[in-house]
């Protein structure tokens, strides 16, 4: 039992960080190579604040959303007015510095060792320890983000972010500037991250750089890609395929050493055959370009 | 004072090339303003400075008396000067109607901090823009196409919709390059209409097109540029 729900809690994350990468990705038509970052900002920032200066996860997270918004922020200023292939590079060089910070900055970050006894969430003196309740509060919060992009979806402000997408000399031209639309993305893109990692800091009570290198990056755009962008739909279809699929291969009775290494084959095969058939996604709206 | 628009000795060169070269003219206000001349003749170099997409080497460019040469494209667009390219440029993913309402010019949702404190001034203005969409399009004949995806649509229809958003966008001056290419006799009959409805409403039109007897037909004053000069400039109305 606690195995399925330990599946069901990183299914958990794993839809909060495609919903992320599917704000960027998707809706604005930003190709991130960078979304790890944004997770590792969140998940180091909680990590630290609660582990050096005892603080709890209610104030953790708030810190962390601060933190991302403010990383977002400098990043959109500095790579928000390039497009396409230039946008990528700048997100990979981005990617590339922090895993570099993040494995250098020893007195901060502790490096390669990572950090470890980070304390799980409470709620009213109520300690979110167990497998069965983290579930429960990871739903909520994956609840929480589907609620506000079921609203957030038909404000003309999105009608404004996804027109930006399809044309920013149009919106120019209509006396409106595309750079701003593009920040509100990269930035909205983050906080929902920044959620992500406090969460899979608290609930793994250990993190390290690894969890949030440019591989990771790329399996988060690669579950938008296989979902679909553009709808919520998509990203939550691709999560579920990308953590349920290993299960599967248990049916088929495979030792663990050769399922861990299907998975990634079975899951790149599903890839090739999306762009191949369904370039869209499943239930994209989207092109990825 | 009439007038919208006024350029004085205006030049352009890049590179020894020289496509605009002391060109002056004025655009009185609510009028129709058609520009012609051969590929090169360097009207399109004109829309583009008139709209800040390139900077003058020399002259001015006066709108609504207040110079305008130095300021930026998003700068002169939200002073309502507002260009139809002659591909149209449509937000292909959204709906008809939400390409209209996103051209508002003035929409309090479009700020994040609106949508949260004011949230239901937001979706009023939102519901009265988007009844505003659908008038217009019925006023030009197309309401059927307000619930379809604008990259659906056929060429001649996206021409009329991005005209439409220049109409939503409530411009004063709007750039309209070749409106007529690509159009079948039908739709120019139905632009050339429309054209005539926002000169109606108060909007004044600065038109490049090679259809010159069907824009000449709606046209206040044609100016014809030859080798990035005026060659001519002609008072229709009073001709």
């Amino acid at each position: 039992m606690n195995y399925i729900l330990h599946i069901l809690i990183m299914l958990e994350i794993y839809i909060l960080l495609a919903i992320s990468a599917n704000q960027k990705v998707g809706l604005s038509g930003l190709l991130s190579l960078a979304q790890a970052v944004f997770h590792g900002i969140g998940a180091y920032t909680a990590a630290i604040t609660i582990t050096k200066f005892g603080c709890s996860y209610w104030l953790a997270l708030p810190l962390a959303m601060l933190t991302c918004i403010m990383a977002a922020l400098v990043f959109s200023f500095i790579a928000g007015k390039v497009r396409d292939l230039y946008f990528s590079l700048a997100t990979l060089a981005l990617q590339i510095i922090f895993f570099s910070v993040a494995y250098n900055w020893i007195p901060v970050t502790n490096g390669s060792y990572g950090i470890s006894g980070i304390s799980n969430p409470e709620i009213f003196e109520l300690k979110i320890n167990t497998p069965g309740s983290f579930a429960l509060f990871g739903g909520a919060w994956v609840l929480v983000v589907i609620l506000f992009y079921n609203w957030f979806l038909k404000t003309p402000i999105c009608r404004l972010i996804q027109a930006t997408r399809d044309d920013q000399i149009a919106v120019l031209s209509l006396g409106k500037n595309p750079n701003h639309y593009k920040r509100i993305s990269i930035i909205l893109s983050a906080v929902i991250t920044g959620i992500a990692g406090t969460l899979y800091a608290t609930y793994t009570t250990y993190i390290d750089p690894t969890s949030f290198n440019l591989d990771e990056s790329i399996l988060i755009l690669s579950i938008v890609l296989i979902g679909g962008a553009g709808r919520i739909i998509g990203p939550v279809t691709g999560a579920v395929i990308y953590i349920l699929l290993p299960e599967l291969l248990k049916f088929m009775q495979m030792p663990d050493g050769i399922a861990a290494n299907m998975r990634m084959i079975l899951f790149g095969l599903l890839l090739v055959l999306i762009v191949r058939f369904k370039p869209k996604g499943i239930f994209g709206k989207y092109l990825i370009q | 004072m009439n007038e919208i628009l006024n350029i004085e000795n205006l030049n352009k060169s890049f590179d020894g090339v020289a496509p605009v070269k002391d060109v002056s003219f004025a655009v009185d206000k609510h009028s129709i303003v058609l520009i012609t001349g051969e590929n090169g003749a360097g009207k399109t170099t004109l829309f583009n400075l008139i709209t800040g997409l390139e900077k003058p080497t020399k002259g001015k460019i006066t709108f609504n008396g207040s110079n305008i040469e130095t300021k930026s494209a998003l700068q002169i667009s939200q002073l309502g000067i507002i260009r139809l390219y002659q591909q149209p440029r449509l937000f292909k993913n959204l709906l008809v109607w939400e390409n209209l309402v996103s051209a508002a010019h003035h929409n309090i949702g479009n700020s994040f901090v609106n949508l949260i404190f004011k949230s239901k001034t937001a979706r009023q203005e939102d519901e009265i823009l988007k009844q505003k969409a659908f008038d217009l399009l019925t006023k030009f004949g197309l309401q059927d196409l307000s619930n379809q995806t604008a990259g659906e649509l056929s060429y001649g229809q996206q021409k009329l919709i991005s005209f439409c958003m220049i109409a939503m966008n409530g411009t004063q001056l709007a750039l309209l390059d070749e409106p007529f290419a690509g159009l079948n006799p039908q739709t120019i009959e139905q632009f050339s209409s429309m054209i005539l409805q926002m000169k109606k409403e108060g909007i004044t039109l600065l038109i490049i097109e090679h259809n010159i007897n069907k824009a000449l037909a709606i046209a206040d004053s044609h100016i014809e540029m030859k080798d990035g000069k005026i060659n001519t400039i002609n008072d229709i109305a009073t001709a």
